[in-house]
């Protein structure tokens, strides 16, 4: 296998922009009076990063946020200077670190076409040869002698796209361009791509968050945090499973909730216990998965049962209430509190929840004499973060609101 | 499709390499051809906008300097057009380093997100500049074909050879200015105040001869006071001065080593600062 890029202990420091480094003029000068540059302060975005590229390597690139993936990239595709080390290329590289850089709203999607061309690297000629690709790839012929500025930002973007994807350069650096476009563009865009190195021999460097999209792309992966490389494999599947180990996922994790001194307790209802399981008693995994089931246990105490007393929980997340349970609501159960302990059990299905953070909040009510109401701020609840999605992804998680992920019964024909 | 090899190594800048300028020569041109289709998208307002401005700057001069001062001019040669290629220079030259001061920063996405050769971004700026010095040049050739049949004379023949002193001092200017804006943002402030200076200190709306003796040796050091004076005596005949000639050559030269000195220092590191 033919090396096309040999990175050797790479890295990249910055000054740190809370430290005394001047941004005008003036406090330039006032710095350099008073000797007050010299306290700098800096950090390393990137260290000692090695790396051996082989043709046709399709390398995948993950890390939280600032992590150093970008850095990398950016010393790579020579917009930035590194620190130290050094890097050897071979072959013609072209970087999309953003879509549709050099796009001017002014100017006509012909126009832009041959700009971006030319600020990725194609020349006149190139661009010339291959237009009616790039436009019939966009599906924005029609408008194609309009300003883009008149453009939906989905035409925008998938024109942009389009002129990358026909970069023919041996190297492309590409920083998650993918989440964009709508899904059957993006699906459009992995099959362009997927074609791209393994029909024609080219080498790429994918940067990303989306697992899905690193999983299907990429042949080999490397994971960074804090600047370096951690882990020595390169196989993606490991390497996935490394950074969701690594990766903090975003919400925090409240999966039981006991009773203590100061909450919330009344003669007829009195909440003792609330946890989170996964459908089989285990413990939730981390990361917790869209595909998993769940059963919520809760154990409540009562003293002297109360006719009208109603609980459910309710699921919800960014703060919007999605469904809830109750034991009332299932009218053949015709459920009855007893005296003494309580437990309740209930199950959340598999392929229902999507990669959010869930809040599961306990409610609490009885009407008429002897009857309460648990205030809000005293409701017992849980939290349940996921992070992982095993569904295929045709959208960006980056662009994905949707807060339930059911998996529905299809028939196709 | 030839090899290419590419060297990143840390803590070394690399040698200016031509060869890679000149393959990036498309990218100059479609810049240059960008700023141009922008700025004169809706056609009338562009063309009419480099044309009102030298003309209402010419009206304004020859009204104060000449009318309000009496100052005096060339036997001759109406005095307007004495200002208006006066205008004409200084115009071209503050355009130059007004547009080519924010060139670097008012293209950040480019700068942050692709490599190419930094020089490309504000020369392609200059570019515009030039059409509308032509556009206004064109105006100014049909009055003096018909104003100034008395001055007529081979020197005109020359006017082009003083433009190039002009070019080479605003590209200096703008190498420098351009890439310390990018790290010192007051410059944005400092660069119009000074420009807006020099419509007055520059012999613009006077002749450089109306400038009294013990002054004119201050005069001289502004490069602009040679180039404009070897300008009007290709066009008028206005006796040429050497010494500010000479002056004005060794500053534009000095300024474009400097200026490109600076901004090749610079260009590694923009994308961090910008």
């Amino acid at each position: 296998m033919k090396t096309v890029i040999k990175i050797e202990k790479l890295g990249k420091r910055y000054e740190l922009s809370g430290a005394p480094v001047a941004r005008t003029f003036r406090e330039a000068l006032g710095n350099w009076i008073t000797w007050r540059s010299r306290r700098s302060e800096s950090f390393w975005a990137l260290r000692n990063f090695s790396l051996n590229v082989h043709r046709g390597d399709r390398i995948g690139v993950i890390g939280g946020n600032g992590s150093g993936k970008s850095t990398l990239l950016k010393i790579l595709s020579r917009i930035t200077p590194a620190t130290e080390g050094r890097v050897k290329l071979l072959g013609r590289v072209s970087s999309m670190l953003e879509v549709g850089t050099g796009f001017h709203p002014e100017l006509s999607g012909r126009e832009n076409v041959f700009l971006n061309g030319a600020v990725l690297g194609m020349s006149r000629a190139e661009i010339r040869a291959r237009f009616d690709e790039i436009v019939a790839f966009s599906g924005v012929d029609k408008f194609i002698d309009m300003p883009v500025k008149r453009y939906s930002s989905g035409m925008y973007v998938r024109l942009a796209f389009a002129v990358a994807a026909h970069l023919n350069s041996e190297l492309l650096l590409l920083d998650e361009v993918l989440a964009v476009g709508d899904a059957q563009f993006q699906a459009r865009c992995l099959d362009k791509m997927h074609s791209i190195t393994s029909d024609e021999g080219r080498t790429i460097i994918f940067v990303s968050h989306n697992m899905t999209a690193v999983r299907s792309l990429c042949n080999r992966a490397v994971v960074l945090s804090h600047g370096e490389r951690i882990g020595d494999d390169d196989d993606v599947e490991n390497c996935v499973n490394l950074y969701l180990s690594e990766h903090q996922p975003g919400g925090e994790r409240l999966l039981e909730w006991r009773r203590s001194t100061g909450d919330f307790r009344h003669t007829c209802f009195t909440p003792v216990a609330l946890e989170i399981h996964s459908a089989d008693g285990s413990p939730v995994p981390e990361p917790a998965s869209t595909s998993g089931a769940y059963r919520v246990d809760f154990t409540f105490e009562v003293k002297r049962p109360h006719p009208d007393l109603r609980f459910d929980f309710l699921v919800s997340a960014d703060e919007v209430p999605l469904f809830s349970a109750s034991p009332w609501e299932i009218p053949e159960a015709d459920y009855q509190v007893r005296p003494g302990e309580n437990h309740v059990t209930w199950f959340i299905p598999g392929d229902l929840l999507n990669a959010r953070n869930y809040r599961i909040s306990l409610r609490a009510s009885a009407s008429g004499a002897g009857g309460f109401r648990m205030p809000r701020d005293r409701m017992p609840e849980l939290r349940l973060p996921i992070a992982l999605c095993d569904y295929r992804l045709i959208r960006s998680a980056a662009t994905d609101r949707r807060l339930l992920h059911p998996k529905l019964r299809w028939e196709l024909d | 499709m030839g090899k290419i090899y590419t060297t990143i190594e840390s803590g070394r800048s690399s040698p200016l390499n031509w060869g890679e300028l000149w393959q990036y020569r498309e990218l100059f041109w479609l810049l240059a051809w960008r700023n141009i289709i922008v700025r004169y998208k809706q056609t009338v307002i562009g063309i009419v906008w480099a044309l009102a401005r030298p003309l209402t700057a010419m009206a304004a001069f020859s009204v104060i300097f000449h009318r309000i001062a009496k100052l005096s001019g060339v036997p001759g040669v109406p005095y307007p057009m004495l200002v208006f290629s006066g205008v004409l220079i200084w115009q071209f030259f503050s355009g130059m380093v007004s547009s080519g001061c924010e060139s670097l920063v008012g293209n950040r996405g480019l700068v942050t997100k692709v490599y190419f050769p930094r020089v490309i971004i504000p020369v392609s700026g200059i570019v515009v500049c030039a059409v509308d010095f032509l556009l206004a040049l064109a105006v100014f050739a049909g009055a003096w074909l018909v104003c100034c049949r008395e001055v007529w004379s081979w020197r005109v023949l020359l006017f082009p050879l003083t433009l190039l002193p002009l070019l080479l001092c605003a590209l200096g200017l703008v190498f420098f200015l351009s890439s310390l804006n990018v790290r010192y943002r007051d410059f944005r402030h400092v660069v119009p105040f000074l420009l807006q200076l020099g419509w007055f200190v520059s012999p613009v709306g006077f002749v450089g001869s109306a400038v009294p003796g013990t002054w004119r040796v201050w005069a001289q050091l502004n490069p602009l006071y040679g180039i404009i004076g070897a300008a009007r005596w290709t066009l008028f005949g206005v006796p040429l001065e050497w010494s500010a000639v000479w002056i004005a050559l060794v500053e534009s030269l000095l300024c474009l080593a400097v200026g490109f000195m600076v901004f090749r220092r610079q260009e590694k590191e923009f994308s961090d600062y910008i």
